[in-house]
């Protein structure tokens, strides 16, 4: 043999990765463009007229945050946030598609896999490439907002949090990409890749979801311990939608690894694909395998729980899990194999799909392998949780906030002996109910004689709603891990447990909601006296909230050591905790994503007279136990005095000037900056509320004379309903009409025009308040008694 | 120099392109394959071409195999019956996409063959006729300057005065670089005056595989007129591949040497006798007809 000339191009895949760049790099102007007009024009824009009407931009800048952190859902700047992610999806589809594309045509097939280049050296300049194209609109569009954001001092998000948006956004993103690549690698059309891509992101979350919901419907105890995170966790498409929610660092690790796996795994693929598979299906089967699995899966199920819904029975079930499951795997096989041609062969498929159905089937309905009647040993465990609106309605005292926060683990023996033993009991009756109903759905109660109400939806939902008759038991392993079991009980069989775990003082100390202020550090409080009328808004530090911290404990201690019967006292205030931060952070992500809300993460503590630190410490910060005055429009006032109402320091003010307008007027003065233009704001979204504190009677009479009534209104319903025209006015104000002074529901509504605007007004040193939800601000802040 | 043996390549299906076939292809030669739609012509190149993998048995390249070797392929260069361009390029930009690949890429053999084809290098090739795209494709491929030239069904759609010029170009590229190629039809009549090396395809085999001039030089198409006709056992020593007689004309094949039939049919005393040298075309049917093949069936 004659040794031969080398020939070989060294640096042919950089060359190929530079002229994929500039073939494509049209596509990535387009997207840029796009996403520009989503994401940076759209703050600019936004922050722009703020700064043009002179509102605060302040409301703004926590608009941008909560646009990065993903909430409110509906809010403008996440809407442009969604529609950029969205841009950003389209994209990495139809890139992906265009630069692996060629793999699906024999033409082009022919001309690149006969080319000088090894298969790893030519996907590896087109990954890149791609991948290249796709995160330059992401960089720029993200660097153009971050400029926005230092030039236009919109600080609510911190240079942190947005770091981690980016951070997230880009590795969803090369995920989604890495995906789309892998599958582009196992199909061989680019209708086969985007069914493959549609059956990983929606069918196979959707397929967790329901399978979830199915334990739940069949097992005793079953509650989902699954993250939200975890049903996207191959649907990067989907999950990149919520980029704004930072993935934990289990969760950024997953998505790592998953990069890198499907990324070595299209390389491997792609060199072992076989050229003759341009055109075809699928290039490999195993693909092909998991759609057909999936989709008949979840149709099977899906349809089954719509005919138990409607039948209520279980052969339903199974007929709607045969229906559903049949006719999608005929489609799906139609649809994959281009024909009937290998459908009565694929059909042993389906009756591996069916069989695995109906063997999944016995084992959940049966118990679930003894899941249902497994209870820990008390040795093995550490500690325990036990919460549940069940468990509440014995529990005169705990006043838990009914709020996603973690119970306290209790660990001290007895309390873990009841709770165990309260498991027993419960497992034990589950396991005869399961004698009668062998094969059948878990009863809707366990306790109930009527246990053959089967088919609780409760299961399907469970991280999402609780049922009034829920009990749920944590137990904390010795080993580390934690087992959770969910019931829905009647209160009879195991009411006596039940009050003898609530009368543990551990139980009872511990269930305070005090004892949640050791998680974390919330920054506001709110203070409400006895009658719950008085309310003030303080912003506490570190170092108070430690203080505070520790009052609360030390007074919790020495409260339940000496007398386990302080709840039959009379609370003397209620101290409301809110950190915005943690109620971005700390709820379900997936109603953040749906609903958005600022509140449910509060904390309610109630404030007994026995709580002397407590009370100490609110005397420090302005409170004081003296007399509150409740005056009236025509001068008289009633003068409260107790021991036992601690008043702030607002209320004290007025009292002491002696003309509040308390009762009977409300004490604020609005300025809408009532222009036609703006009406349409007033009623959507966002205001701007001046306002200024009149405590000067001639000042009040004053401004009555001046003013025209406009309308009463209903304050549960939209304030202004009846009124749409306010030009000519300036200020608008409430006014409790004495003889609806016992239903402070109805309040007058009040106008000045602008020509009888008394003149002092002017002069009067407002402040400025602006509202997200104006309405809903309007009603609830400012509601007179 | 190219070496296939016990090739195998089958496709999904259980349809079997090629079917352990093997040939021998010399350095310097024009191999023409020849054989009906899905005879295995086209998977047969892109398994030289190392586009395929082979199921079974080997293709060697001067004595490598080409399949994921861009070594070997940087030598060799195939033209696919649809030649793929990359969408909405013009030539110009196809010939700056084929010289980041391919070292021996000239732009100075570009140049003139841009003289040689009378196309436009700056039209979209999406909006040039099949011939055009076809010499588009030609003349991308001898730029390269290729040791080994794939073409598949290469002169489909040429006028004649094209492919003169294309077989005058492979012609060059033989005596310049010792080029072999490799041209496949299912046209016997355009690889006739062009290649020295034929093979015949037929379901993923071949059927018949030599040399065209030693083809020619053994078969021989005898027309005589005889008087008396002499009866068969008297022309018994003659290998007569067919035989038609028209009053005393006879019309025959023969096989054997030129001179050797001449003596014996001047023994039986013909008025007339005259030996023309058979079409390839004659020759292909006359020995498929010998080896008891259904003639229509392979060749269309």
């Amino acid at each position: 043999m004659t040794s031969t000339p080398s020939y070989y191009k060294k640096g042919a895949g950089l060359n190929f990765y530079l002229w994929t760049l500039k073939k494509h790099i049209g596509i990535t102007a387009i997207m840029s463009a796009i996403m520009i007009i989503f994401m940076p024009a759209n703050i600019f824009l936004n922050a722009l007229s703020y700064v043009l009407n002179k509102a605060p931009l302040q409301e703004y800048t926590d608009e941008f945050g909560n646009t990065l952190s993903g909430y409110p859902m509906f809010g403008s700047y996440l809407f442009g946030q969604i529609l950029m992610i969205v841009t950003i999806i389209i994209f990495v589809i139809v890139l992906s598609s265009m630069i692996f594309n060629y793999m699906n045509n024999k033409q082009s097939v022919d001309a690149f896999h006969s080319l000088p280049l090894s298969r790893p050296v030519l996907f590896l300049s087109k990954y890149f490439a791609g991948l290249t194209l796709l995160l330059i609109p992401t960089i720029v569009v993200l660097g153009i907002t971050f400029v926005i954001k230092v030039l236009m001092n919109l600080n609510d998000i911190t240079n942190l949090q947005f770091a981690k948006f980016t951070f997230t956004l880009i590795m969803l993103e090369i995920a989604s990409y890495t995906l789309s690549v892998f599958i582009t690698v196992n199909t061989g059309t680019i209708f086969d890749s985007i069914l493959s891509l549609i059956t990983i992101n929606i069918a196979w979350p959707l397929m967790l979801l329901v399978t979830n919901g199915l334990f739940g419907i069949m097992l005793y105890g079953y509650t989902s311990n699954i993250e939200f995170e975890m049903y996207f966790l191959l649907s990067p498409f989907i999950r990149i939608v919520i980029s704004f929610i930072s993935p934990s660092l289990g969760s950024v690790i997953w998505w790592l690894v998953f990069i890198v796996v499907l990324f070595t795994a299209s390389i491997l693929l792609y060199s072992r694909r076989k050229s003759e598979a341009a055109g075809l299906p699928f290039a490999f089967p195993p693909l092909k395998i998991i759609i057909k699995v999936v989709v008949s899966a979840l149709s099977g199920i899906m349809l089954g729980f719509i005919f138990i819904a409607i039948l209520n029975n279980i052969i339903a079930f199974f007929a709607g899990f045969i229906l559903g499951s049949f006719i999608a795997y005929t489609i799906v096989e139609l649809i994959i194999s281009r024909g009937f041609k290998k459908y009565a062969k694929s059909l042993i498929t389906y009756a591996v799909i069916a069989a695995a159905f109906g063997l999944f089937y016995c084992i959940i309905s049966t118990g679930g392998l003894g899941f249902e009647t497994r209870v820990p040993k008390t040795e093995n465990i550490q500690g325990v949780k036990i919460y549940g609106q069940a468990l509440d309605s014995f529990d005169s005292n705990s006043y838990t906030s009914y709020s996603s926060h973690d119970t306290i683990l209790l660990t001290d023996e007895k309390s873990i002996y009841l709770v165990n033993q309260l498991h027993n009991n419960i497992a034990k009756d589950v396991g005869e109910i399961r004698k009668k109903t062998l094969f059948q759905p878990a009863s809707n109660y366990i306790g109930d004689d009527d246990y053959e109400t089967p088919y609780a939806t409760y299961g399907l939902f469970s991280s999402m709603f609780s049922s009034l008759n829920d009990i749920t038991i944590e137990y904390h392993m010795n080993n580390g891990n934690i087992i959770k079991r969910t019931y829905n009980i009647q209160d009879n069989p195991y009411s006596e447990i039940i009050s003898d775990i609530n009368l543990q003082k551990d139980y009872q100390c511990n269930q305070n909601t005090a004892k949640q202020m050791q998680n974390a550090y919330y920054d506001q409080m709110f203070y409400y006296d006895s009658n719950g009328f008085d309310s003030y808004n303080i912003d506490i530090t570190k170092e108070e909230y430690d203080r505070l911290n520790n009052a609360f404990q030390t007074d919790l201690t020495e409260q339940f050591a000496k007398d386990s019967t302080v709840d039959y006292q009379t609370p003397i205030a209620t101290i409301t905790l809110r950190s915005d931060e943690l109620n971005k952070t700390n709820k379900n992500p997936f109603n953040i994503f749906l609903f958005g809300s600022y509140s449910a993460n509060d904390i309610t503590i109630l404030v007994y007279p026995g709580y002397s630190n407590v009370l100490s410490f609110l005397e420090q910060k302005g409170m004081s136990s003296s007399q509150r005055t409740d005056p009236s429009l025509d001068g008289t006032y009633e003068i409260l005095e107790s021991d036992l109402i601690l008043i702030s320091p607002d209320v004290q003010k007025a009292s002491t000037t002696g003309y509040i307008l308390g009762a009977n007027f409300e004490p604020f003065l609005y300025d809408f900056d009532i222009e036609p233009d703006r009406l349409e704001e007033l009623h959507a979204d966002a205001g701007t509320v001046k306002s200024a504190y009149i405590t000067d009677k001639t000042q009040i009479n004053e401004i009555l004379s001046s003013a025209v009534k406009i309308d009463i209104y209903d304050f549960y319903n939209d304030p202004f309903s009846n009124q749409t025209d306010f030009s000519g006015y300036s200020y608008v104000f409430t006014y409790v009409n004495e003889n609806n002074y016992d239903d402070n529901r109805y309040l007058e509504l009040y106008l000045i025009p602008e020509e009888n605007t008394p003149e002092f007004l002017n002069d009067i040193e407002y402040s400025y308040h602006t509202y997200k939800n104006f309405r809903d601000t309007f009603i609830t802040t400012h509601v007179v008694v | 120099m190219i070496e296939i043996n016990s090739l195998t390549k089958k496709f999904q299906g259980g349809i079997t392109a090629v079917d352990e076939m093997s040939a021998y292809i010399e350095t310097g030669s024009i191999y023409g394959l020849v054989g009906s739609n899905g005879s295995g012509k086209s998977t047969l190149l892109r398994l030289i071409s190392g586009v395929y993998k082979p199921d079974n048995g080997i293709v060697l390249i001067d004595g490598t195999s080409p399949y994921e070797n861009p070594e070997v392929k940087s030598r060799l260069f195939f033209v696919s019956d649809n030649p793929y361009f990359i969408h909405q390029c013009n030539v110009m930009e196809m010939a700056k996409f084929y010289k980041m690949a391919y070292s021996r890429f000239s732009d100075e053999r570009f140049n003139y063959l841009r003289s040689v084809f009378p196309i436009d290098p700056n039209m979209r090739i999406v909006n040039m006729s099949k011939g055009m795209q076809r010499q588009a494709a030609l003349m991308l491929a001898l730029s390269v300057n290729p040791d080994y030239l794939l073409l598949d069904e290469a002169f489909d759609g040429l006028d004649p005065v094209i492919r003169q010029v294309i077989k005058r170009l492979l012609a060059d590229g033989i005596t310049e670089h010792n080029m072999t190629a490799i041209i496949s039809s299912h046209n016997l009549r355009e690889l006739e005056d062009l290649c020295d090396h034929v093979g015949l395809l037929h379901k993923g085999k071949f059927i018949f595989n030599r040399e065209l001039d030693d083809i020619k030089l053994t078969i021989q198409k005898v027309q005589g007129v005889f008087n008396p006709v002499p009866p068969p056992e008297k022309l018994k020593d003659l290998n007569i591949l067919r035989i038609t007689q028209q009053g005393s004309l006879l019309n025959m094949i023969i096989r054997g040497d030129r001179e050797e039939i001449r003596q014996k049919l001047n023994q039986l005393n013909p008025t007339f006798l005259e030996m023309v040298p058979p079409t390839l075309e004659e020759i292909f049917i006359y020995e498929l007809e010998a080896a008891n093949y259904d003639v229509n069936s392979i060749l269309l």
